[in-house]
């Protein structure tokens, strides 16, 4: 389990980190979603040790992560961080030697993890030969090369077309399933969305928002409908009481109601109405930010 | 597990390093070129005695009357086989004949005073060395004969000729011979620099490369800054030792080599050589001990810094340029060893204080050991004195290693609170931009006015030095015109080079064209009248300003006859007139006004009229070179200036510059004609007279006009206006570049070494 409490961190007079604090549970997937400049590279780095922060400290299961405990640590830094004159595979063993593998543990994972994204044929090429997307393909599988517990990926999508996104998402999952902790960063949003249970939303420097992602749905889904009808102002009026009423063109109307357990009272009071559509609204992770941050997410 | 990594990263980098093909190409042009250099004079010796000649075989025909030459010349050319040396009675018949090309007569007669005289006939040129040969013999029969008639012996002429012997004696143990130390000491430094100099380039690619793509980011995951560090100073040293074991291998190899060829060719003329057993001697392992010892923890110190300075880079340009201070540093201190550090004389106090110092100690313990004047105390004292500053500068080095190491940023703010909120704004963008654009204006104003003061000095001085030869071939042309001519073209192209400069940064004006002829007519007819107008009103502020400097100049002290100070009542004749008058007063109408009023003003004056005047009347002053024509350089320059910025044209202010340089060459010229002299006066008064009364009429009526309320709100704008246009903070960013105090200092020196000579 990943523990993070009460990171601080100044860049000169600038706060970029403030008083940041989370939990990953052993197997889980933590998105943490932010603007460009947020902060999350920084947190980042100092989880991994590269920079130390101001206040805090991070924990990898109740022991403070050092050079020891970084083995057993994946890292894909934000931006390539390739040497343009090595090969694939003497990029991949100057990087298991930093984890403390051996030569032949070295070979025989780059092969296996290589051969699952389907780029062998890359295994001596130079890295300046490569796209930048096989680049982050290499990177990630750097990143994976020592069989890490947990495994922290910074902007994996960065520079992916759709088919890659799909491809990393899958093995992304794969690698939850064996049980693997799994933190990873983005600024767009259905990234976040589509791949993991807990997300953590940094706002200059802050968290906005952490949870997991199906209860806050949840709560914030099932608190919104969508009717389409002849609706009579008497009816309009004993379902104001539930919540707020919104009118919308064609006679369609967004309730926002203070309570979920009145979605029956609503559903009954309409029974004499000519209705055409009723739904409970599922909301993005955009709507959740509005309503938490106060701003809508720019990506 | 730490220690394996640090390992890791070791290996990585020594093999990395070993295995590029330069490293191989690099090593083995070391070995051909220490081959070669410690063999030089042998291979050299080698080369003349198989000499394979291409050219056809060459005659000397020699008619000796002196009985004495012909034999020694067989001698000397005894070796030469492509070349028949024979005797002819008289070698006048061949002169008739068609002469071959490769056939030389040579004509040795004795005479009185000379002892011996000769004369060398050829169809062409041959070769020099020929020729020296011949020179020499017919040297060596003359010291016989002096030898002959004054009774000496031919050693003791030669030992007449010869230059003084100097025996110099170390009174310590084991002196090897004189060559072997003093190519050892050549050699050690010329290593040693050598060897440096590639570890520092590879410790500043590494850091820098693994910085710029943010591999370290990786690395740092797994270990800290610190042992980063280590690691990367490690390997560099490491790569040291084994190129170190290379070079000294090559040396034995060039030693070796050197020893075959005394046992081989014995009878190869010219052979030197360094004796093998002299050369491994106590003395000389003693010496790579030290070398080596001192260049390991050199290495370490400068390795250290270097990676500092390399962490603080974050692209390829800065990289390269993190390793010019230590380069320089090395340079200088291998350039200051070799001219203190000499076999022929004692150390200095420089260079046993130079000796404890790190880093310089590298290059003096050495070199001072091998020529016997350094003990073991100092050598003691040197390496504690460099193992202390190893820890000391690696807890220095940490804190700055790791904050810039993780900094990607090229250039940092000063941190001001709320300094994003004025970097955000387009404002201070814009600002930005505009200083820089003024900052450049200042570096090619400066580097114009510096090629120009260069160009002059440069050109004055050939001139001086070709005159002679010059003026002695041409004949119809006296020196002193040809003087002039010269300079006339000196001083044209050193103005107008510069002039090129600038003129690429000048805005080029947009012509409207949406004109009628009529209305172009009325324009251009509109605009000479007013150019005619500035060019008389200018003229008594001339006279004035003439008369204010004249007054000035006198107060001071400092002579002020500037047509005495250049000669100018030397000068007689037509021609030479005509050239003094285009040097003086053509010449500089045009090109001066060319690079000032069109050229600098042009290019300052988007910066603001007032500024650009003032920045280009001092420019103009400047180029003058000349404390006297200082001030009134200066003002003229200001004068001049408003002229062209009030008419727009660049002629008004060439017709001024030739008519105020212009008068002052006549008067110089025609001081002996009095008539003409007494006309010319008359003139230049009625035309001040004139130009003096319009401009009182000017004003009169400027300020008849002033009593009108508007027109003073109306010039109270102005004047706001130009206020803002100059905005003085601004516009001294054009001076904030360091070329313009390089044109001052520059010109400040030249200032007093031209006041000097003349």
């Amino acid at each position: 389990m990943l523990e993070v409490r009460n990171l601080v961190k100044y860049f000169g007079i600038k706060k970029v980190v403030d008083n940041v604090s989370f939990k990953v549970k052993q197997g889980h997937i933590l998105g943490v979603l932010g603007k460009n400049g947020a902060g999350k590279s920084t947190i980042f780095r100092m989880i991994l040790n590269i920079l130390e922060p101001d206040e805090g400290e991070v924990l990898y299961n109740g022991e403070k992560i050092d050079s020891k405990i970084s083995d057993r640590i994946g890292y894909l830094p934000e931006v390539g961080s390739l040497i343009d004159s090595y090969t694939v595979y003497e990029q991949c063993v100057y990087y298991g030697k930093m984890k403390s593998m051996k030569i032949e543990d070295i070979k025989n994972n780059m092969f296996d993890l290589l051969e699952k994204f389907g780029i062998v044929e890359y295994a001596n090429m130079k890295i300046k030969e490569l796209s930048k997307g096989n680049k982050q393909k290499i990177q990630f599988i750097i990143s994976l090369l020592h069989n890490p517990d947990l495994i922290v990926l910074d902007e994996p999508f960065s520079g992916l077309d759709p088919v890659s996104v799909e491809y990393f998402k899958n093995i992304i999952l794969q690698l939850k399933e064996q049980g693997k902790t799994i933190v990873f960063s983005s600024h767009i949003m259905s990234h976040v969305e589509m791949l993991c249970e807990d997300v953590l939303i940094i706002n200059n420097g802050k968290v906005a928002l952490n949870c997991n992602l199906e209860e806050i749905k949840q709560e914030y889904a099932s608190k919104t409908l969508d009717i389409t009808g002849k609706i009579s102002d008497s009816t309009l009026k004993q379902i104001g009481i539930f919540g707020m009423i919104e009118k919308k063109e064609n006679n369609r109307y967004i309730v926002n109601l203070a309570n979920k357990e009145r979605i029956g009272d609503v559903f009954r009071l309409l029974y004499t109405s000519d209705i055409t559509k009723f739904s409970v609204l599922n909301v993005s992770l955009n709507d959740i930010f509005l309503d938490k941050v106060g701003t809508a997410y720019e990506e | 597990m730490k220690n394996s990594k640090i390992g890791s990263i070791v290996k990585n980098e020594v093999e990395r390093s070993i295995k590029n093909k330069w490293f191989v190409i690099l090593n083995l042009l070391l070995l051909v070129t220490t081959v070669v250099g410690m063999n030089f004079g042998n291979f050299k010796a080698l080369l003349k005695n198989n000499n394979v000649s291409f050219s056809e075989k060459m005659e000397i025909y020699v008619e000796d009357s002196s009985n004495l030459a012909y034999d020694k010349l067989v001698e000397a050319f005894k070796d030469n086989n492509d070349i028949e040396v024979s005797k002819k009675q008289s070698i006048e018949e061949y002169k008739n004949e068609e002469l071959s090309e490769n056939a030389i007569l040579l004509k040795v007669e004795k005479s009185k005073t000379e002892y011996i005289k000769s004369s060398l006939i050829t169809k062409e040129t041959v070769l020099a060395s020929y020729i020296e040969k011949i020179e020499n013999v017919l040297t060596s029969i003359k010291s016989t004969m002096i030898a002959e008639s004054k009774n000496l012996t031919a050693e003791e002429i030669e030992t007449i000729k010869s230059d003084a012997i100097i025996d110099r004696i170390i009174l310590s143990e084991n002196i090897d011979t004189k060559d072997s130390t003093s190519i050892l000491q050549l050699f050690s430094t010329y290593l040693i620099f050598f060897v440096l100099l590639l570890c520092l380039n590879k410790i500043a690619n590494t850091i820098s490369q693994e910085k710029m793509s943010k591999s370290i980011e990786y690395i740092l995951t797994s270990i800290t800054t610190k042992e980063y560090m280590i690691s990367k100073v490690v390997s560099m040293c490491l790569i040291v030792v084994i190129q170190f074991i290379f070079m000294v291998t090559y040396t034995l190899i060039a030693v070796m080599i050197s020893s075959l060829f005394v046992t081989v060719n014995v009878d190869v003329k010219g052979m030197q050589s360094v004796d093998i057993t002299s050369f491994i001697s106590l003395k000389t392992v003693g010496y790579f001990v030290i070398t080596f010892v001192f260049m390991c923890l050199t290495t370490f110190l400068q390795g250290i810094i270097q990676s500092v300075m390399s962490a603080k880079t974050t692209n390829i340009q800065e990289a390269g340029n993190a390793t010019v201070f230590l380069v320089t540093l090395n340079l200088l201190l291998y350039t200051v060893v070799t001219v203190l550090v000499s076999p022929l004389k004692s150390a200095g106090v420089i260079s046993y204080i130079l000796s404890v110092v790190p880093i310089a100690s590298m290059y003096f313990v050495p070199s001072m050991f091998v020529i016997g004047q350094a003990n073991i105390l100092q050598i003691i004292i040197s390496l504690l004195v460099l193992i202390a500053s190893l820890p000391l500068s690696l807890i220095l080095a940490q804190k700055p290693f790791k904050n810039a190491i993780l900094d990607y940023s090229a250039k940092k703010d000063k941190k001001i609170e709320g300094i994003e909120k004025i970097i955000a704004t387009r404002e201070y963008q814009e600002r930005m931009i505009d200083r820089k654009e003024s900052s450049k204006k200042g570096l090619i104003i400066g580097l114009s006015v510096i090629l120009l003061i260069i160009l002059q000095v440069i050109g004055g001085l050939l001139v001086n030095v070709f005159i002679e030869p010059i003026s002695q071939r041409i004949s119809f042309i006296s020196k002193d015109n040809i003087n002039l001519i010269f300079m006339c073209i000196v001083f044209a192209m050193s103005i107008y080079i510069p002039y090129l400069i600038l003129k690429a940064y000048l805005l080029k004006e947009d012509k409207v064209v949406n004109k009628t002829k009529e209305e172009l007519k009325k324009e251009r007819k509109e605009s000479i009248i007013k150019c005619i107008k500035y060019i008389v009103l200018s003229i008594p502020v001339i006279s004035i300003i003439q008369m204010i400097c004249a007054f000035a100049i006198e107060k001071i002290g400092i002579s002020s006859d500037v047509t005495e100070a250049l000669g100018l009542f030397n000068y007689t004749g037509k021609l030479s007139s005509i050239l003094v008058f285009l040097e003086i007063a053509i010449l500089p109408a045009i090109f001066e006004e060319l690079f000032i009023r069109k050229g600098v003003y042009g290019v300052l004056r988007s910066k603001g009229a007032i500024f650009a005047t003032i920045v280009s009347s001092i420019v103009f002053a400047t180029i003058h070179m000349n404390f006297s024509q200082f001030i009134f350089a200066f003002l003229i320059g200001i004068l001049f200036a408003i002229v062209r910025e009030k008419t727009g044209k660049l002629y008004p202010t060439m017709i001024l510059h030739l008519l105020n340089n212009g008068l002052a060459v006549i008067d110089a010229l025609f001081y002996n004609h009095m008539t003409f002299m007494e006309i010319f006066t008359y003139a230049q008064i009625i035309l001040n007279a004139v130009g003096f009364c319009i401009l009182i009429y000017m004003l009169y009526k400027k300020v008849m006009e002033l009593k009108d309320e508007e027109s003073i709100q109306k010039l109270k704008e102005q004047l706001d206006y130009r206020k803002i246009k100059l905005n003085i903070t601004e516009n001294l960013f054009v001076f904030r570049d360091y070329t313009f105090f390089v044109t001052v200092i520059l010109s400040a020196v030249l200032f007093t070494v031209v006041e000097r000579i003349l």
